[in-house]
């Protein structure tokens, strides 16, 4: 693997940039791996990357029924924050922010985190008494997370209209500095490449089409479109497609996928400088370097995995956006995609063991996985290589949903993020 | 060409029906119920298949059956009703409504949406449509509906 | 948006109009208390959530009011059946 530096930036100039490299090879399955990934998203290639890097084991592969990054990777909006209510919230996604900084580096691939900030807003005493209870909570667990007054807000984000006259007045907001974006593509690029550098097999257009388990129930390995490929250990991290490939393997999953959509408008100068999200006008934006506002939308009511929402969705996203950014409503909007999401009862991830020894799972991320890619890959690949979790991802388990020990942040997914 | 005017409606006694049967409500009422869903018979609306809504003239009083498997409630003062009337209707309505207005025959009547508002429809003639609609949602939806019509 | 067809009102009526209402033909148990953990995680949490054929519990809110049960492919979204609350599964 090429090392990226100003000195090869230089050498490749010289050879007029005829002669870079590819970034991974596309590989063809052998008969059998070490462990296997299914799903060659961001946290399916991080699992692979942090496996071989960290916790030493490197005849691996990453299958994917697609391209890479192709799924939810390719289609979220980038948002980064960990300014969750519960404890074991908090510790997980900050896991996650604190890998984010510094990946870079560590991938020698510019991912673009910026740490433009998360803004919160506050539109009612309700919004107040919520968004201060989550700085505090926040703050506890070494999370930063401030009170911004509304012409603080203000300061921070120009655009903002804090006239006590707008419909939906603004009376503060919570900001989490350390939150901000990074560039979709560039990470899962990023991890493939240097996954691919320490020896992952990266497959791709290979779909699961069964789990095979031997006779002490134990995984044995996966068919697939493109023949059987025989691991001991096994991690799905399929988003929308878990329930259909734990279904494979006899396993019922406490999961429902829906359509999740999002849009960028034409390109525009900087004008939007941090991530602004409303959960009672229910609308959130930021800006992406190519000067795209980037916005959200919500789900669509119904289980689905068409990979498209419908438009009066996007239709009420956009009411809500011009709603408290009155300037957006000039703007002509260039693409709208969806993806499929995986949403638990208790809107917090699953990720660690299965009842089928050698299998594991990390899913369950519904509207917010993007900001986790880091820290997700991490304990998924962690929990392979000790078959045991890290006490991190312990209390994201399956059987939470059988002992009633949910980790209940259906509130902090008010907006989908 | 003839203007096309949003109104209010002069004011009813407006009972909500609610019974497993049509024949147990007339009894009671001795109103005429229509037994089809999203119509009209004379003042009665079926809307669904054990709801009727009656828009009777003001003060009129109903026997409220009580003791009987029926439930008559007075719902006069919940809600309103606007009148569209002249050669747009169905264009001022098909502005924010999804159902397709202009298809729907004169005696149709049935719960739908405008926008994100609940309403009753009652295309009472090609050119008049009665909107029956929440007292807390008549400011806006008649502010949509005026915005429409300058549209 | 959907046009779905309300097996009471008879006609084909905008998606606007409905609300969701999860996976159909799950029935509440008839003594809860008598279920152990692992059942009563089946009956409130457990879902099939197919690639394909999908039962579902479909309500005509802004309409008759009327909740019913549907049929849907949920890779092609396209409604094969809808049919009355309480008539068996197709």
């Amino acid at each position: 693997m090429m090392r990226y530096s100003a000195f090869s930036l230089f050498a490749q100039a010289l050879k007029k940039h005829q002669d870079w490299p590819e970034f991974w090879p596309d590989a063809a399955p052998k008969p059998a791996y070490d462990a296997i990934i299914v799903g060659a998203g961001g946290h399916g290639l991080g699992a692979a990357y942090y496996l071989a890097k960290k916790y030493g084991i490197r005849n691996v592969a990453v299958i994917e029924k697609g391209w890479l990054g192709g799924g939810n990777t390719g289609r979220n909006t980038t948002i980064i924050r960990s300014n969750y209510l519960y404890d074991e919230s908090a510790h997980l996604y900050d896991h996650a922010v604190k890998l984010w900084d510094g990946l870079s580096q560590d991938l020698n691939f510019n991912v673009m985190y910026s740490k433009r900030g998360v803004m919160m807003l506050a539109h009612n005493v309700h919004d107040i008494q919520s968004f201060k209870r989550h700085i505090h909570a926040n703050r506890l667990n070494g999370v930063d997370n401030e009170w911004l007054t509304p012409e603080q807000a203000k300061a921070y984000c120009p655009p903002l209209n804090i006239s006590p006259d707008a419909r939906y007045p603004v009376l503060g907001a919570a900001l989490q500095r350390r939150g901000g974006t990074a560039r979709h593509d560039s990470v899962a690029w990023g991890y493939a490449r240097a996954a691919s550098g320490l020896g992952v097999d990266i497959i791709q257009n290979c779909a699961v089409t069964g789990i095979r388990r031997g006779s002490d129930g134990a995984v044995q390995g996966v068919e697939t479109t493109r023949g059987y490929i025989a691991a001991k250990k096994v991690g799905v991290s399929a988003a929308g497609n878990t329930s259909v490939i734990m279904d494979m393997a006899g396993l019922r999953f406490p999961l429902e996928s829906y359509p999740l959509q999002a849009l960028v408008s034409e390109p525009v100068k900087p004008v939007f400088p941090c991530v602004v999200m409303s959960n009672t006008v229910h609308a959130y934006m930021s800006q992406s370097d190519k000067g795209e506002l980037v916005i959200g939308a919500g789900t669509d009511q119904y289980v689905s995995y068409s990979q498209r929402g419908a438009l009066h969705i996007i239709e009420h996203t956009l009411a809500a956006i011009t709603e408290i950014f009155p300037f957006t409503a000039r703007m002509r909007m260039l693409r709208s995609w969806g993806g499929i999401v995986d949403v638990t009862p208790d809107r917090s991830p699953i990720l660690g063991k299965t009842p089928v020894p050698g299998l594991y799972v990390n899913c369950g991320w519904g509207t917010g996985g993007f900001k986790a890619t880091p820290g997700a890959g991490d304990l998924l690949a962690y929990t392979m290589a000790h078959d045991a979790p890290h006490r991190i991802n312990a209390p994201f388990t399956l059987e939470r949903f059988r002992t009633g020990r949910l980790i209940d942040e259906a509130a902090a997914a008010a907006v989908a993020h | 060409m003839a203007e096309t005017t949003i109104t209010h409606a002069a004011p009813f006694a407006r009972y909500s029906l609610r019974a497993r049967t049509p024949q147990a409500l007339e009894q009671v009422t001795g109103l005429k119920l229509p037994r089809k869903i999203n119509n009209a018979r004379g003042d009665v609306i079926c809307l669904g298949p054990d709801e009727w809504l009656a828009l009777l003239p003001d003060g009129a009083k109903l026997n409220m059956g009580d003791g009987l498997p029926v439930s008559i409630a007075d719902i006069s003062y919940r809600q309103i009703g606007i009148v569209i009337e002249g050669p747009r209707a169905v264009e001022l309505i098909a502005a924010g409504c999804p159902l397709d207005v202009a298809r729907i025959p004169v005696g149709y009547a049935t719960r739908t949406i405008f926008e994100l508002v609940e309403i009753i429809l009652w295309r009472q003639a090609e050119t008049r449509i009665h909107i029956e609609v929440w007292r807390s949602f008549a400011p806006w939806l008649c502010e949509a509906l005026q915005r429409s019509s300058v549209d | 948006m959907f046009l779905i067809h309300c097996p009471y009102c008879d006609e084909k009526r905008p998606e606007n109009e409905f609300a969701y209402a999860g996976e159909a033909h799950i029935a509440r148990p008839a003594d809860p208390s008598a279920l152990d953990d692992k059942d009563w995680e089946s009956y409130l949490y457990i879902r099939a959530n197919p690639r394909g054929r999908h039962h579902e519990r479909w309500r005509h809110i802004h309409g008759c009011g009327r909740f019913f049960n549907a049929v849907r492919d949920t890779v092609s979204d396209k409604f094969e059946s809808t049919y009355k609350a309480g008539e068996p599964r197709k």
